[in-house]
């Protein structure tokens, strides 16, 4: 009389935890779904223009000192060449550019006949400048980041 | 079974990731080459002469009593996988400075672009 109940409590129990766990692995599946879905949305481009130039690459230049032998030997051809006065005006052009962008509408492509844009991105074009002038001889005067971007990362915040 | 499932699940999973998949490669100008410009010598080469071995330049500076021809060529290179992009673009440059008798009196070369890379992987450097 004694072993019957047992063997009822311990099937009963058995199929708890058989219930639990198949419960658990749908809810893993379900997170994993949505966070597959969520990826999908996201979008992670990288844009490389030429060798991006730091401040310590160009630390070597010395005003009244070095030549443009010099610095087409560390950092190559200029991308643009310039007069100005007698001299030349050399400009350097590259960009690291990082693009990220949401797009909540894509969720709903998996079962709208239509797929709304709703995004959110950012992302940077411009390309950034380092400036060097020469004189006649071919000597350094000035040099300068003309224009330099702030180290990029990938943030689709757009405000 | 379960192993036939999970092969199944791996080539689906394989040709959907492939089916995201894509290379591109695009020109801008003809590729310099090096013995053209190793041939081209101060002092003695002319502005024709240049031109005849180069071609027409993409652009003439004027920089005082000299001129400068300038010659450059792109080369780009994108990886792209489902969510995930890279792309690369170098320039090659050819400067080549004449004298007021339109004599070769410099020539500043390079080449980025025999480094530019295939790349998927947006992150890091």
């Amino acid at each position: 009389m004694a072993s019957a109940p047992t063997a009822s409590n311990s099937r009963s129990g058995r199929s708890v935890i058989d219930r639990r766990l198949r419960t658990e692995r749908v809810l893993a599946g379900l997170c994993l779904l949505a966070a597959l879905l969520s990826l999908a949305s996201c979008q992670w481009r990288r844009l490389t223009v030429n060798d991006p130039i730091q401040p310590s690459d160009v630390a070597f230049i010395q005003a009244g000192q070095t030549t443009m032998g010099d610095i087409v030997a560390k950092l190559g051809p200029p991308d643009e060449m310039a007069a100005r006065g007698g001299g030349l005006v050399m400009r350097y052009r590259f960009r690291d550019g990082k693009y990220f962008k949401i797009d909540a509408g894509r969720l709903l492509a998996f079962w709208s006949p239509v797929t709304p844009e709703m995004s959110l991105a950012r992302g940077q074009m411009e390309t950034d400048v380092f400036q060097v002038v020469v004189d006649v001889s071919g000597i350094v005067r000035e040099h300068a980041f003309a224009w330099q971007s702030p180290a990029g990362q990938f943030n689709p915040w757009p405000f | 079974m379960k192993n036939t499932a999970r092969t199944i699940l791996l080539i689906l999973v394989s040709a959907s990731l492939l089916n995201g998949c894509a290379f591109f490669r695009g020109h801008f100008g003809e590729e310099f080459d090096d013995a053209k410009i190793t041939a081209i010598k101060k002092g003695a080469t002319t502005r024709a002469e240049v031109a005849a071995v180069l071609g027409a330049p993409d652009e003439i500076v004027h920089a005082g009593e000299r001129d400068i021809f300038h010659y450059r060529r792109f080369d780009s290179k994108m990886g792209f996988l489902v969510v995930i992009s890279r792309f690369n673009i170098k320039g090659d440059h050819v400067y080549v400075f004449f004298n007021r008798e339109g004599v070769v009196e410099d020539v500043v070369y390079g080449k980025r672009t025999n480094r530019l890379e295939f790349q998927v992987w947006p992150f890091g450097d």
